[in-house]
């Protein structure tokens, strides 16, 4: 705890569905920042420092990387293996999540050394809790190496 | 079926071996039989010639005996030799006289022709008969001093008379007088003549006989002399004289002293078998003959049956294997026609076989190459001339040139026996690829090594399990996307599910609050969640109706087509003040209207939806020919689509830019409407900001259009 605010990269198409976590970790007093991307193309952007966020100060590592899986542009899937094949940004957690509950892509994800893999919940109760466990477990429990 | 080639000599030959075999058979035991029988026959006739002529030996032995018996008579009988005495003292004497008479008369019974007394001159002083006396044989004179020397009864034998020239033989008794020193005083001559009883009884022959007779013979000096009269030939007795080493003539060998058999050749120069004796005590020798011919007669007679037996058991035989040979003959041609008749119904099958088969045969001399015979199918198949086989190699047909390109590929094929190629191209005349099916075999067919080629037309094979193959594919693929369907449509589905419940939860929180910007914002969220579950629901259904829900196919142009999609989207495209430029072509087209009206309707609005910022935007829709096809197309001079994404943007659901509005369903569905058409859909864009153009082909709108136009022309 450094007190230094941690970077969350959400990567979500779904407008609502950033709200929700926004919201989450408006409520949770742990000190981040969520920096919130729409699609694939536009997080390995972010990533690379590319395009508008060319601007290293504007685009700093984030600390854990949250990650739907059905993006436009580039899929989920698809920005995982880039980040997990790639030796600076490997060490970042990648948190998977998604309202897919389907098998193939638990395993397609953990097969590109996906960090965590969590399922929105439908439940509004049930959500908030998970975003609250996510804060506290990965922004204040989980050491990084950074 | 086999038969062996008959050689006309080796059918002819095996009946003429077992012909010859029981010929030979026949004639050997022939032989072997007579040649028992002629020795059975040589020892009868031997036996019986030694019989005879020892019957005859003993009895002229005996017949000797007697008679030197009865001139032991008065032989030193004292009585008589003094009655001798006295006569011859006193001839006067008659006393004496008839008592020497009435001694001489007891002799005539035994067969003496004349007794005569003599002196020791030879005078004959007293005779029997009584008569004349004639003087005495010069022979008889002659052994006359012998006789009284020897003081012994003595034979004379045959001598000839020289007075009446007859035959006689004669016992001379000598008369001695015992009391006066045995002084001779004369000789009791027993004159005996031969035709009275000798003669006859050695003439006499016990079985009736041409030629058999015996001879009485008597050796003097090297000479024979035969005593008696032969039966062949005349005045011989005493007269016929032959040499005594005549090997061959019975008479000398046994005047030599031979005895037993023996053949030759007698006086006539006749083959005759003989039996020789001695007779004892005498200077005689018997010779019991009978010509070969006659003692061969009945052999002879034999000999001819057993010939004409041969001849008619040879002809049997000659008869019977004729017989059988003729049989088997008739036989073996039947067996043959039938055979041929059998081969020939056998070799019609096999032709009409070869010749209706449905299969292409080709049969090539397996040393040249050569096509030595072609099937009407495999000529059929390959659109050429019977001609264009024969006589060629089969490397140089050209038709097998992917399996038999060359002489060494050739080679191979004979080399390896059994050759199957289950897919080999073949190309015909007509430059047609048949796919087929290739079997070449080699065998030997009349002593000739050949390889026969099977070819089977598999195309139409082929052709059903490369459509099986795309149907399964197809199936496949479908599979996938429905699965992908499936799976796309349950996931964002759940999303706006998520966002509902949880606004829902801050709505509760909020309004309990009592934040009226937080509430206003909630339900903002919730009212777009369920805005676009309905939204995606109906154009779930739509994907879902796409291909299952047919409309009857109707003929409109092109033109009408787009008009109709433009009209659809007509407040859009008014909206955003896009200019739609339709191109000047037309064509008929004939489908599914509605559906067919989509394509460009769901082209457009996608068009409009990706303007960006264009000032002028706008929108070409045209078709052109490219080669055979005719290219839909339409073109928008929006944002463009990266390269990257060409294919994405296809996908159910998928959308490029979050922030759009849509479910990234219409372009999906373009795709299945194209893929129903069996056309193909791509996208063509520079990239961003380079604006967009989509090309598609409807192969199954456009071809039906033709083939119905031309029906309507017709009409």
């Amino acid at each position: 705890m450094k007190g230094e605010p941690i970077i969350i990269l959400l990567v979500e198409d779904e407008e609502a569905h950033a709200e929700i976590v926004r919201r989450n970790f408006e409520i949770s007093r742990i000190a981040n920042r969520l920096i919130h991307v729409a699609d694939g193309q536009a997080a390995l952007d972010y990533l690379y420092r590319r395009n508008e966020f060319s601007d290293p100060a504007q685009s700093p590592r984030p600390g854990v990387i949250l990650l739907d899986l059905r993006l436009p542009k580039v899929d989920g899937l698809e920005v995982l293996k880039i980040i997990k094949a790639d030796p600076k940004l490997h060490k970042i957690p990648v948190v998977i999540l998604t309202t897919s509950k389907a098998e193939a892509d638990m395993i397609k994800a953990y097969d590109n050394h996906v960090n965590s893999y969590l399922v929105k919940p439908v439940d509004f109760t049930q959500f908030n809790q998970l975003m609250e466990t996510f804060g506290f477990y990965w922004l204040a429990w989980n050491q990084n190496p950074l | 079926m086999k038969i062996s080639e008959p050689s006309g000599s080796r059918v002819g030959f095996a009946p003429l071996l077992v012909f010859l075999l029981l010929a030979a058979g026949i004639v050997a035991t022939g032989v072997f039989y007579y040649r028992s029988q002629e020795r059975n026959h040589r020892a009868e006739v031997e036996r019986q010639l030694s019989s005879i002529a020892k019957l005859k030996v003993e009895e002229l032995a005996q017949w000797r005996k007697e008679r030197l018996g009865d001139g032991a008579m008065v032989f030193k009988n004292s009585t008589f030799t003094a009655l001798v005495r006295r006569f011859f003292e006193k001839p006067e004497d008659a006393d004496a006289q008839r008592q020497l008479r009435s001694w001489i008369e007891k002799y005539p019974d035994s067969g003496y022709d004349r007794i005569r007394l003599l002196d020791t001159q030879g005078i004959p002083r007293m005779s029997w008969p009584a008569g004349k006396l004639p003087p005495m044989s010069f022979a008889i004179l002659q052994s006359l001093p012998e006789i009284l020397r020897s003081g012994r009864v003595t034979f004379q034998d045959f001598y000839r008379n020289e007075h009446d020239q007859r035959i006689y033989l004669a016992v001379m008794v000598p008369i001695l007088d015992e009391s006066d020193a045995n002084r001779p005083l004369g000789v009791l001559d027993l004159r005996i003549d031969p035709e009275t009883y000798l003669y006859p009884f050695i003439k006499r022959w016990p079985t009736p006989s041409l030629t058999a007779e015996t001879l009485l013979v008597r050796r003097e000096g090297n000479e024979v002399i035969f005593l008696n009269e032969l039966r062949f030939q005349t005045n011989t007795a005493l007269n016929l004289r032959m040499l005594l080493d005549s090997v061959a003539l019975p008479a000398a060998q046994a005047a030599s002293g031979r005895e037993g058999i023996m053949k030759g050749i007698d006086y006539r120069g006749v083959p005759v078998v003989a039996a020789l004796s001695a007779i004892p005590d005498s200077p005689w020798s018997l010779v019991a003959r009978i010509d070969t011919a006659e003692a061969y007669a009945p052999l002879r007679g034999q000999l001819w049956q057993l010939v004409v037996l041969i001849g008619v058991l040879i002809f049997g035989a000659g008869a019977g294997v004729g017989l059988v040979w003729r049989h088997q003959r008739v036989r073996y041609y039947k067996e043959r026609a039938e055979i041929g008749d059998l081969l020939r119904a056998s070799e019609l099958r096999y032709r009409r076989l070869f010749e209706a088969a449905r299969d292409g045969v080709l049969i090539l001399d397996a040393e040249t190459g050569m096509v030595v015979d072609v099937n009407p199918y495999l000529i059929e198949l390959l659109g050429v001339a019977r001609e264009v086989f024969l006589g060629k190699k089969v490397w140089q047909l050209g038709f097998f040139k992917d399996l038999i390109a060359n002489e060494a590929n050739f080679a191979e094929l004979k080399e390896k026996k059994y050759i199957r190629y289950e897919d080999m191209a073949l190309e015909g005349h007509d430059g047609k690829r048949h796919e087929v099916e290739f079997v070449s075999n080699v065998y030997l067919a009349d002593h000739q090594k050949v390889i026969q080629c099977n070819i089977r037309d598999i195309s139409d094979r082929k052709r059903a399990e490369a459509s099986a193959r795309q149907s399964a594919l197809e199936l496949q693929e479908k599979n996938a996307e429905l699965e992908r369907f499936l799976y796309t449509a349950s996931h964002d589905l759940k999303s706006p599910v998520v966002t509902v419940r949880t606004f829902l939860g801050y709505l509760e929180k909020d309004t309990a609050a009592g934040d009226a910007g937080r509430i206003e914002k909630d339900l903002r969220f919730i009212r777009t969640a369920t805005e676009k579950m309905a939204r995606l629901l109906n154009e779930l259904l739509e994907v879902s109706r796409v291909g299952r829900v047919i409309n009857p196919p109707v003929r409109i142009t092109f033109r009408n087509l787009v008009d109709e999609a433009l009209g659809a989207v007509a407040g859009r495209i008014t909206e955003q003040g896009v200019s739609v430029k339709v191109g000047d072509n037309d064509m008929m087209l004939h489908g599914d209207r509605p559906r067919l009206a989509e394509i460009w309707q769901n082209l457009v609005e996608n068009a409009c939806k990706f303007m960006g910022g264009q000032k002028e935007p706008r929108i070409e829709i045209g078709m052109e020919a490219r080669g055979a096809e005719t290219v839909f197309f339409v073109r928008d001079n929006g944002i463009g689509i990266d390269p990257r994404y060409h294919t994405k943007i296809f996908n159910l659901f998928e959308r490029l830019d979050p922030k759009a509005e849509g479910t990234g369903l219409g372009l999906a569905l373009v795709k299945r409407i194209v893929e129903l058409c069996q056309g193909r859909i791509w996208v063509e864009s520079a990239g961003q900001g380079q604006g967009t153009c989509f090309y598609f082909t409807l192969p199954g709108a456009v071809g039906e259009q033709k083939a119905e136009g031309s029906h309507s022309k017709e009409q």
